[in-house]
């Protein structure tokens, strides 16, 4: 009797607890639904918040390039953004992304007016460019040339190589190329830009000229340099198309002094079978030049190190902004690669981007 | 929380049920609200996407109109034309402001302070140019205002790059705004369908508590409808509408039981009385009848006996005369028709019935009697005295050898009324004086049958139904041959 009266009673009290919960569990459910409703609408209002999230810096250079050889200045570019961000500076690639193709100095003087704290500038001989140096740096803008250098302006540094000292490293390579055999009646084609104001191009073919001339004597290689509009890449497929087409016309060698007439020489002797038929000497490290190299179609390719060259650029804008001094001239790696080299290369790369 | 619900037992009916559609339409209008507010702030915003191109190709119309206010003014230098140039320089300042001008790694937000800075350089020149032209320096004006026009032209590049630029991500965002919307419309679709679901959960859980008191009450009340009083009390949780009927109700059926249980009381009290006064009338119909059996036509044997008696008082035959009076009275006493008498008046009777039975039966009775005066009013039901006598004549004294003796002693003992009947006769034995008081049915008296009077137990019945039980009844006989006291004692009941 007793047992059952606990029985019916903790029975009740059951009965009780589950309809508290019948009565509790629709408004949790409710609570739970519209607070997933807040965080989900919330989570999703802050991700389309989120879309801009920018870092800022507390310098800002320009890194002004002719617009020839693209993938060159691409990697000096890249490196010198590298070393800017190092040192709290935003490196911009001036006037890349426009929709207006501008000139270097029409560029170099967009930059003097959008007062940008350094400029890292492609230098050349050219008046109106010195002349706009000599401006960026009356209003206060250090101004660094790269590759090849404006002399006579008030820039402060140039950070590149001795283009006398490229021309004797081609010339070198085309005295091992030749080796033993007789260098009689042997022609060298070196293409240049046609820009008349380039001392640099014409200090490689100097450099070239008196390295053969002083293994050979003078007048036993023919070193002749061929003047094409390297910005207007038609111009260069032409250029190259006609002279793999003409057999009789193709010289022994042919020595470019940028990666787009390199790209062009190694694609015509593929697409009008000219392999072997004229050693090319090449310019950059690209990884398409290295695999013409490692195949053999670009017998040697010469290499800055576009690395230090733009890491270096920055530096030295940033020894002048903080101290007023800096070198006046900086010097980078050359290098010349073979077909092994090449290969190694290419590998170590292709093992970097796995 | 237990105050909570305790405050909410208290409430009533109506406020329970208002309480619980506010809490539902507060949910909804809540969820609303928040899916209001979501829209709203996506359209806001996809409404903004759009605003910084908006911004720029504002500012590139000023440098456009900045410009042909200032050719305006190298070319006519016009009052107006200066009016414009300062009113569109002080616009471009202003836009130019709303430009970033921090370095940033986001292109766009460089390209802003490219722009913003390249403004502030056309601003200058244009101010440059304007100044030449005032001070007359024809050289330097066309000059400047050559070099003003193309940065200006470079700026407009500058705009539409990152125009185009900004139009691209803008589109992105536009996008995934749009998505946002999207998404936010499946969502709301399912939330409210859940929301309602929820609610109706709610409602529908909430109501049956309310409703299950009523239930309750519901079910206790057909039961008792159905005539089951037998239920438990129903228990009482609220305090409102439902709470109040529940406690009435528990109170109805408490009263409605007790009702029941005093009417019960009543009806068998009642029936008891009734049933009393039947048996009364039973016994003294029973009584009378057998008077009336015995005595053939009383009233003309009584006329007869009152004519024989003043026919012998004529013939002077005074005996005979005494005798047919007696007997007259005797039979008077017997015809009339009432349940009460008195003591006196049954005294009279026997020494009625001890006359005639003396002439009767001459020298067989010697009847004494020790009546208390006093007691002579009192009432008693008729024929108690004359039956007893009668019995102790006819069963103890008659045909007996011996002298026969008959004592009839009433007196007050204790404040109650002893009536004593004594014979010397023949005696009954004690296992029929025990069948006499205790037989369950009243027998028939052996006795009864050639008495003219009736049994014994038919008296002891009357006597019993007349005085409520209040009465001692005791035969009492030492055996045979040894006399027979018939003892009562009954309460004094004056007239």
């Amino acid at each position: 009797m007793e047992s059952k009266k606990r029985d019916s009673e903790s029975k009740k009290k059951r009965e009780r607890v589950l309809r508290r919960l019948m009565l509790i569990a629709p408004w949790a459910f409710m609570m739970i639904v519209l607070i997933s409703f807040v965080w989900v609408q919330g989570s999703d209002l802050l991700v389309s918040a989120n879309l801009e999230d920018a870092k800022t810096y507390s310098k800002h250079y320009a890194l002004i390039t002719g617009d020839n050889d693209d993938a060159f200045w691409e990697s000096v570019y890249q490196s010198a953004l590298a070393a800017g961000l190092e040192s709290d500076v935003y490196v911009e690639h001036f006037g890349y992304d426009l929709a207006v193709r501008y000139s270097k100095t029409e560029l170099l003087d967009m930059a003097i007016n959008a007062n940008v704290d350094g400029i890292i500038l492609e230098g050349d001989e050219d008046e109106e460019t010195i002349a706009l140096i000599d401006r960026a740096v009356e209003a206060g803008i250090p101004v660094v040339t790269l590759l090849t250098d404006s002399s006579g302006s008030t820039r402060q540094c140039y950070v590149g190589v001795n283009s006398y000292d490229i021309g004797q490293k081609y010339g070198e390579e085309i005295i091992s190329l030749i080796g033993s055999q007789s260098p009689d009646g042997k022609t060298v084609s070196v293409i240049v830009n046609n820009d008349a104001d380039n001392v640099g191009q014409n200090l490689i073919l100097l450099g070239i000229r008196e390295r053969l001339e002083k293994e050979y004597g003078s007048e036993t290689i023919e070193v002749t340099a061929t003047s094409i509009d390297s910005e207007d890449v038609f111009e260069v497929e032409e250029y190259m198309r006609e002279t793999f087409l003409d057999k009789k016309s193709l010289p022994e060698f042919m020595v470019c002094l940028n990666s787009i007439t390199t790209n062009q020489a190694y694609q015509a002797a593929v697409d009008y079978n000219g392999v072997g038929d004229c050693v090319i000497l090449g310019y950059y490290d690209s990884d398409s030049i290295l695999t013409a190299v490692s195949k053999g179609i670009i017998t040697r390719t010469l290499s800055l190190d576009t690395e230090e060259m733009g890491q270096m650029a920055v530096e030295s804008l940033n020894d002048y902004i903080e101290t007023g001094y800096t070198n006046g001239y900086m010097v980078v790696d050359m290098n010349m690669i073979n077909r092994e080299e090449a290969a190694a290369i290419l590998e170590e790369r292709g093992g970097d981007a796995q | 929380m237990k105050k909570l619900i305790a405050f909410f037992r208290r409430q009533s009916f109506r406020r329970k049920l208002i309480s619980i559609f506010t809490a539902f339409a507060f949910v909804i209008l809540m969820l609303n609200t928040l899916i209001y507010a979501g829209f709203a702030s996506l359209l806001t915003r996809l409404g903004d996407v759009y605003e910084s191109n908006m911004q720029l190709n504002d500012m590139d119309a000023t440098i456009s109109l900045l410009q042909n206010s200032i050719d305006d003014y190298v070319s006519t230098k016009s009052f107006e034309s200066l009016e414009n140039y300062y009113n569109y320089d002080k616009e471009l300042r202003e836009e130019a402001q709303l430009l970033n001008d921090v370095p940033s790694d986001d292109v766009l937000l460089l390209a802003e302070k490219n722009i913003r800075n390249l403004c502030n350089a056309y601003l200058q020149k244009a101010e440059d140019t304007v100044d030449a032209k005032r001070g007359r320096n024809v050289e330097l004006y066309a000059e400047l205002s050559e070099d003003t026009a193309k940065l200006g032209e470079e700026i407009h590049t500058y705009i539409y790059s990152l125009n185009n630029d900004l139009f691209k991500s803008n589109s992105e965002t536009y996008m995934t705004v749009s998505s946002a919307i999207g998404r936010l419309e499946t969502v709301s679709v399912i939330v409210l369908l859940l929301t309602i679901g929820g609610s109706i959960m709610i409602l529908s859980t909430s109501t049956a508590a309310l409703i299950r008191p009523l239930n309750r009450l519901a079910g206790a009340a057909n039961e008792v409808a159905d005539g089951n009083l037998d239920i438990e009390t129903l228990p009482v949780y609220t305090k409102d509408e439902v709470g109040v009927v529940t406690n009435a109700f528990n109170q109805m059926v408490d009263s409605i039981r007790q009702y029941i249980a005093v009417q019960r009381e009543n009806m068998e009290r009642e029936n008891a009385l009734k049933e009393n006064e039947l048996r009364m009338q039973n016994h003294l119909r029973e009584a009378q009848l057998k008077y009336l059996q015995a005595q053939i036509n009383p009233h003309f044997l009584f006329n007869t006996l009152n004519a024989g008696a003043q026919l012998a008082m004529m013939e002077e035959a005074k005996k005979t005369g005494e005798l047919l009076t007696n007997t007259a009275a005797f039979f008077r006493y017997n015809v009339r028709n009432s349940e009460d008498a008195t003591i006196g008046e049954e005294v009279r009777l026997v020494d009625n019935y001890i006359y005639i039975c003396n002439v009767r039966f001459p020298d067989e009775i010697h009847f004494e009697k020790d009546v208390d005066e006093s007691l002579e009013d009192m009432k008693v039901p008729s024929m108690i005295l004359q039956p007893l006598v009668e019995n102790a004549f006819n069963y103890g004294i008659r045909n007996l050898e011996r002298r026969g003796m008959i004592e009839l002693e009433i007196k007050r003992v204790d404040e109650r009324i002893q009536i004593s009947v004594w014979d010397n006769g023949r005696g009954i034995s004690a296992e029929r004086i025990d069948e006499i008081l205790h037989a369950k049915k009243p027998q028939p008296d052996p006795r009864s049958t050639s008495s003219n009077g009736v049994g014994i137990r038919n008296l002891l019945e009357r006597l019993r139904l007349y005085f409520d039980n209040d009465v001692t009844f005791n035969i009492i006989s030492e055996g045979e041959e040894a006399g027979t006291e018939i003892l009562i004692s009954i309460p004094c009941l004056k007239e």
